[in-house]
């Protein structure tokens, strides 16, 4: 019986053009527009003003005069919030433990031509955007302020980022991480993540449409339990929902050439997850009640804030800092995070994404508990 | 022993009682009628006895078993023809009824001749492959008979099933039903809102007004009981005009071109009020006893609100 509902409920879905195009064509189209718009890490590097400042830890050791001055710039800069730490180990650990988003060592006998850079210190698995803003903020104060100093007649010209001026450090205490991020590994499970929970839509629909159809009389008269009806109603989308991530993580891999660096199987285990918290929250949805015109229009804005606000649209990291995990109270913002790890870092096992899938399954099942209490059979 | 029997059976909905509590009896192999205009309750009631709806009160029992706490067991015997057409539109008519009768909990061979059944009692067979959608209202309608069969039911219940059908499909759905009955013996409740349906298919109605029942008994035993002739009018002009001339203290109906009345009605004042209102009275005929005036008698209102 639950093998005919997957088959009449997929056989129905394949009649309705604006469902499959709004689960498969429209999340292709989001990916590749912002995919190759972010190409290369985001438009936010060419200075404009960030309503938020970066959180840099700089190790600054007092030195030679050139080294004192260009912290001081640095310190001074309105863009950055600055630590002071003692070691170049303490930065390695802030920027490792995320308390810090960037680490700048300054060395007391700064020279680069000799061989002894500033050294730039970020999380590249992080955000693109994230990463992005950071180093543009950090990297660029930190050469303007060596060049006022070294070259005053050089401020006018605005001269461009010296690979032998700053080196890039990775910290230690993450994971390894590829050296570029690139964008297709940030749309595709954002819009995936977005998209499947969109799911919520056609599961409320599809069982308001049955009420008024009156096949939900057939339903209930016929000899199913209530409980295997239900069962059978939402397995069907779990199984859509689950083709729907295969499909479009599919496409990423081979058609944009988004980069898995961690784990397949993680992934995999990521979306079934995120599929099933869709698909409890669609039957919550359902719970509630409504003609589908309300369902429709109500449950769209609510899964627009939802992905709004935890980064499916913009990245968490673009946020206020109050504002950014608020995210986490949603599956939307674990899932997002998860991806990231299982997509960028090199390494990644299972067990590394395993409490987000947790949090993911918990909250799925907490919508499923609540939407027990309240779908009512009848109506 | 009776096959169907329900015993206080009543559904509130908040404030408004739906039905009060019905005591109903079925007998094997019978075709029953359930009567009542517009928010009787016939359908609530009906979808009671289906576990469609969970009653507020009360028991019933299908073969001897117990439809609250036998409810999986006795919905097998159980085929439910929904007021609606309750069909897939952009489904073909055979991935309908694969579907519910997978819902019956048939599969392979068995739900292969269900549908075979279905179809050939709906008289759809050569067009189980197109897209319900593309069927008439007339062919709909039996296929919304058909996805309710497959299993056999030992019960048919049929809630309207011949609204918005033209005079041939009506036909064809009756002479299915009075087969099912026939051959199957499937015992079967009707509910309408027609008469004429109610007299030529059942042997016994109930007729439900206000979420009671007010009779149930054989047609001939009700027209006994209740019959009281009464009065047909012939108007010239619009008949609808010339009813809103009478008040309420001369209750009447529309049938077709002809407004009726019971029998108690006061002619030299019914025909003062209409030569009042300027409405010439074209024929006046006695009306033959029917079940018209019998539950013109019982409620005191008509059965239907328009002709
Ligand atoms: N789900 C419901 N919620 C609230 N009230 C309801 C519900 N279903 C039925 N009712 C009320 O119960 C009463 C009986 O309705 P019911 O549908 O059983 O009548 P019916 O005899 O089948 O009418 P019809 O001929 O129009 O189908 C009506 O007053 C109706 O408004
Ligand atoms: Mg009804």
């Amino acid at each position: 019986m639950i093998v005919a509902s997957i088959v009449k409920d997929i056989r129905l879905l394949l009649t309705d053009r604006g469902a499959l195009a709004s689960m498969f064509i429209l999340p292709i189209a989001f990916i590749t527009v912002f995919g190759f718009l972010f190409r290369g890490q985001g438009g936010d590097q060419d200075g404009k003003p960030s309503t938020q400042k970066v959180s840099v830890a700089l190790y600054a050791p007092e030195g030679k005069e050139l080294a004192l001055a260009i912290a001081k710039k640095v310190e001074a800069s309105p863009n950055l919030s600055i630590q002071r730490v003692d070691s170049e180990a303490e930065v390695d650990r802030l920027v490792s433990e995320k308390k810090a988003q960037v680490g700048l060592v300054i060395p007391a006998d700064l020279d680069p031509k000799a061989g002894r850079p500033m050294q730039f210190w970020i999380d590249r698995a992080a955000s693109a955007a994230e990463v992005g803003l950071a180093e543009g903020a950090v990297k660029s104060t930190a050469i303007s302020a060596y060049f006022e100093e070294r070259f005053p007649m050089a401020k006018a010209v605005g001269i461009p980022a010296s690979e032998e001026l700053v080196s890039d450090r990775a910290p230690t205490g993450l994971r390894k991480k590829r050296a570029k991020i690139d964008s297709f590994q940030i749309t595709v499970p954002s819009n995936a993540v977005l998209f499947a929970f969109f799911m919520c839509i056609p599961i409320a629909l599809s069982i308001a449409e049955e009420r008024r159809l009156g096949t939900w009389k057939r339903l209930l008269s016929s000899p199913v339990g209530r409980r295997r009806m239900l069962i059978s109603k939402l397995v069907p989308f779990f199984i859509v929902g689950l083709i729907q991530m295969l499909f479009l993580f599919g496409i990423g891999a081979l058609v944009f050439g988004m980069q898995v660096s961690g784990s397949w199987p993680a992934v995999f285990l990521v979306a079934a997850a995120t599929v099933f918290s869709a698909v409890g929250l669609g039957f919550f949805v359902a719970s509630l009640g409504g003609s589908e015109k309300q369902v429709a229009s109500l449950a769209s804005v609510a899964m627009l804030v939802m992905g709004l606000v935890s980064g499916c649209m913009f990245p968490r990291a673009m946020f206020p800092e109050g504002v950014r995990s608020v995210g986490l109270a949603f599956p939307h913002g674990w899932a997002l995070d998860a991806f990231q790890d299982a997509l960028v870092r090199e390494g990644t096992r299972i067990a590394d994404v395993g409490l987000p899938i947790l949090v993911i399954l918990g909250l799925g099942l907490l919508y499923t508990a609540i939407g027990s209490r309240l779908f009512r059979f009848e109506s | 022993m009776s096959f169907l029997v329900t015993r206080g059976l009543g559904k509130d909905y908040g404030k408004t009682t739906a039905v009060h509590a019905l005591d109903l009896v079925v007998e094997p192999g019978e075709i029953f009628g359930f009567l009542g205009p517009n928010g009787a309750g016939k359908s609530t009631a009906i979808h009671m006895i289906a576990g469609v709806v969970t009653p507020s009160r009360g028991s019933a029992s299908l073969g001897g078993r117990d439809l609250l706490t036998e409810g999986l067991l006795v919905r097998r015997q159980l085929g439910l023809v929904p007021q609606e057409l309750a069909l897939y539109e952009d489904l073909t008519a055979l991935h309908n009824l694969e579907y519910f009768g997978a819902l019956q909990g048939l599969k392979g061979d068995a739900l292969k001749r269900g549908i075979d059944f279905g179809l050939a009692v709906a008289g759809l067979a050569d067009r189980a492959q197109d897209r319900v959608s593309t069927f008439s209202g007339g062919m709909k309608r039996r296929l919304n008979l058909a996805a309710s069969i497959l299993h056999r039911p030992k019960l048919l219940i049929c809630d309207e099933p011949t609204v918005g059908v033209d005079p041939q499909s009506r036909a064809h759905l009756f002479e299915a039903l009075r087969r099912l009955n026939r051959e199957e013996n499937t015992t079967i409740i009707y509910t309408s809102h027609y008469m004429e349906e109610v007299q030529a298919l059942c042997r016994r109605i109930g007729i439900m007004d206000r979420g009671r029942l007010v009779a149930m008994d054989s047609i001939q035993g009700l027209l006994a009981a209740h019959a009281q002739g009464g009065i047909e009018l012939q108007v010239e002009g619009e008949i609808a005009a010339a009813a809103s001339a009478l008040g309420s203290d001369m209750p009447h109906h529309i049938d077709g071109r002809k407004l009726v009345f019971g029998d108690g009605i006061a002619l030299s004042r019914l025909a003062a009020r209409l030569e009042n209102a300027g409405v010439t009275v074209s024929s006046i005929e006695r009306r033959g006893n029917d079940l018209e005036s019998v539950f013109l008698k019982l409620t005191g209102r008509a059965l239907r609100d328009e002709s």
